[in-house]
């Protein structure tokens, strides 16, 4: 552990990391630039860094970007991240107050413990988890993977949860293209040579968080109202510690939300929120909605704590707790990282740094955010006519540096326009993510645990308790969805009955 | 959870408006990932075989694309049954932005050329400032030109104004892509 801190400690990933924290930080407080695009359009750029600087790099970008969203919220009125929307509630209320530097300083706090918690829960948690998790065999990494894959879908598309399976399948359809890991059978390349070698997740990545972002949010003609004043920034210590056993509770909620494959930060910070409001006393449930400064702290704990949670499957399993998740794990493939149950022996000493990069970037997350404020302000005011075009050719450069191959520029062009037609579909990208990445594992496993039960029986099958567990999870998903669509179809129902009244 | 006086919430981002969309647009959506669907399962079963059928190249994407079915055949069930019941905009594109929508598509074309330019056009230059060799690409012309272009339609502001920022934000990234990342840009060899 102590070799991890001194290697992040090091002045060189000391820079990077702090240049990560400050690009996340401004990027996810610029409205419609969420903590995955950066992660996504970064796997690129780190294609030409070492694995050191790498890891150090993203990993502060995702600290940084998953509190940047806090800033737009607050101030805006528009949250940079799904996570932010609670912030946004209450947060906004209070800067019509006049309290919108406050607030964001509480929420920079509660970020910063959040961080922390998430990172202890995961040095607790994760010698447990990687020796139980020795015991997954292809079966069980097979049902893993099909569930991060519906509860991504299951999360992302809300009232809808079909709509986030169908992504999370078409996904894992986009994976199955290029040589078969098993035969090395041509799978659907249809002559193509190019694709021969699969289609680059990081460019499916970068089109369709990137490019289809630019094309979703370019066009459009609203322009947020920009704030002449934040005021204050610094919390005082006495509301810091009057909210401390709120932000215990949510930090350690975030964390478990994190760990569970598929459910991301929004999951956790929106759980917390609610999970606060039940606990908080009268008089403070009375200020929930209204700019309550204990709703701002289960929120922004719970979202940052999620990151840590999100670090168990990834790092532990090889199964990304959400989408950012997903585009580190993609990074961490770039580098030839192959993370899951045999890390500690595969690359010895790398979960220590992991930890110790962790622990600095939220270190410097919490400095740099103060200090940040005010351009972001500044930024706020630039046009999104001027900001948007200008990461075109960020999203070119990204998808070319993988391979250095305009094939792959194609390919996020495609997945650009795709990503853009998922939005007039009203179909979630996230879970696409997961099916790409997922995919390969899912498949792989499948088939070798079809291999091993091949003159097996129904009930050897199912006397693997770990694999039987899961697919009961995954018939659970799939249950709770339905319930979803019939509730929501419903609800809808009423109110077309209500407007015809 | 939240408060009913509170403002509609308006997010921006990734996830942002997912869910029910029109009926129509759901059934259209609905046809084609059957199209898909029967597609890759025909492919599937097309592809060659090995082994045993447990390790079938063909197998994984087989039950996918056939699970993809059963949920296209649920999401076109679910369209018709609320356009019967005319639930929620019976028409075809009635909460869409037609104008925004086509603007997105013009500036999807224009990313197209873009990218076009740097595949059909590309050049290397090599030059040195300063005892510090640098390269010259089809990539800084054709994103000096197509962000000039992208700016002024969208912001609609001063040309010159556009123009600088355009060459600022190309000269940095070349400077940085070829100097800091070591990393050859696309439009170049």
């Amino acid at each position: 552990m102590i070799d991890g801190f001194l290697l992040a400690l090091t002045p060189s990933l000391l820079a990077m990391t702090l240049a990560g924290v400050c690009l996340g930080i401004i990027w996810g407080a610029l409205p419609g630039l969420s903590t995955t695009m950066a992660m996504g359009l970064l796997i690129g750029l780190s294609a030409g860094m070492s694995q050191d600087v790498a890891i150090s790099f993203m990993l502060g970008v995702y600290t940084g970007s998953v509190f940047g969203g806090a800033i737009s919220a607050v101030l805006i009125n528009i949250p940079g991240t799904p996570d932010s929307v609670p912030t946004m509630i209450e947060g906004h209320q209070l800067a019509q107050k006049g309290e919108g530097g406050q607030a964001l300083g509480m929420a920079i706090a509660s970020s910063f413990i959040g961080g922390g918690i998430g990172i202890i829960l995961l040095i607790m948690f994760i010698p447990l988890i990687l020796t139980f998790a020795l015991n997954f065999k292809s079966w069980e990494m097979f049902w893993l993977a099909v569930i991060g894959i519906m509860v991504a879908g299951t999360m992302a598309a809300g009232s809808m949860p079909l709509k986030g399976w169908i992504a999370g399948w078409l996904g894992m359809l986009v994976a199955f293209v290029g040589l078969d890991s098993i035969h090395a059978v041509p799978r659907f390349t249809f002559g193509t040579f190019a694709l021969f070698d699969g289609i680059s997740y990081v460019a499916v990545l970068i089109g369709l968080f990137g490019l289809a972002e630019i094309l979703r949010t370019l066009p459009a003609k609203d322009m947020p109202t920009i704030p002449s004043k934040v005021g204050r920034v610094f919390p005082p210590f006495r509301l810091l510690a009057r909210y401390s056993p709120a932000a215990a509770r949510s930090g350690i909620l975030g964390t478990f939300i994190g760990a569970i494959p598929g459910a991301g930060a929004n999951v956790a910070s929106f759980l917390a929120y609610d999970i606060g409001r039940r606990r908080a006393k009268p008089e403070e449930q009375e200020r929930w909605g209204k700019g309550s400064y204990q709703a701002l702290v289960c929120a922004e704990t719970a979202n940052n704590a999620n990151i840590g949670g999100s670090m168990l499957p990834t790092l532990a399993l090889g199964i990304p707790g959400n989408a950012a998740a997903a585009a580190l794990l993609a990074a961490l493939t770039l580098k030839n990282v192959v993370v899951g149950p045999t890390i500690e022996i595969d690359h010895p000493g790398l979960i220590y740094f992991i930890y110790a990069a962790l622990i600095v970037a939220n270190i410097l997350m919490y400095m740099a955010a103060f200090a940040l404020i005010g351009p972001c302000v500044k930024l706020f005011s630039l046009p999104r006519g001027i900001l948007m075009p200008l990461i075109l050719p960020v999203c070119v450069i990204g998808a070319y540096a993988v391979k250095l191959s305009i094939f792959d520029v194609w390919i996020m062009f495609a997945a650009g326009v795709v990503g853009w037609l998922f939005s007039v579909f009203k179909f979630p990208v996230a879970p696409v993510v997961l099916g790409v990445i997922l995919a390969p594992l899912a498949d792989e496993n499948f088939r070798r645990a079809l291999l091993i039960f091949e003159d097996k029986t129904i009930g050897f099958v199912l006397s693997q308790w770990i694999g039987t567990f899961l697919m009961l999870a995954v018939l659970f998903v799939v249950i709770e969805g339905a319930l979803r669509v019939y509730r929501s179809a419903r609800s809808l129902k009423q109110g077309n009955e209500h407007a015809g009244a | 959870m939240s408060n009913p006086d509170q403002p509609e919430i308006k997010f921006e981002g990734e996830e942002a408006g997912t869910g029910f969309a029109s009926p129509a647009l759901d059934l259209i959506a609905s046809i084609i990932l059957i199209a898909i669907a029967v597609a890759v399962m025909a492919a599937s079963v097309a592809l060659p075989m090995p082994g045993a059928i447990h390790t079938a190249p063909g197998l994984l994407p087989f039950i996918v694309a056939a699970s993809l079915l059963l949920m296209a055949l649920g999401l076109g069930a679910s369209s018709l049954v609320r356009r019967r019941a005319s639930i929620y905009m019976p028409a075809l594109l009635a909460d869409r932005d037609i104008p925004t929508d086509l603007r997105s598509l013009l500036l999807a074309c224009a990313v197209a050329v873009y990218i076009a330019a740097l595949h059909i056009l590309a050049f290397q230059q090599n030059f040195s400032i300063f005892g510090t060799s640098l390269k010259l690409s089809a990539f800084e012309p054709a994103t000096i030109l197509t962000l000039t272009t992208i700016i002024h339609v969208s912001w609609r502001g001063p040309i010159w104004i556009t123009a600088v920022v355009s060459i600022t934000w190309t000269a940095i990234l070349s400077l940085v892509f070829q100097l800091v990342f070591r990393i050859p840009l696309p439009g170049s060899f």
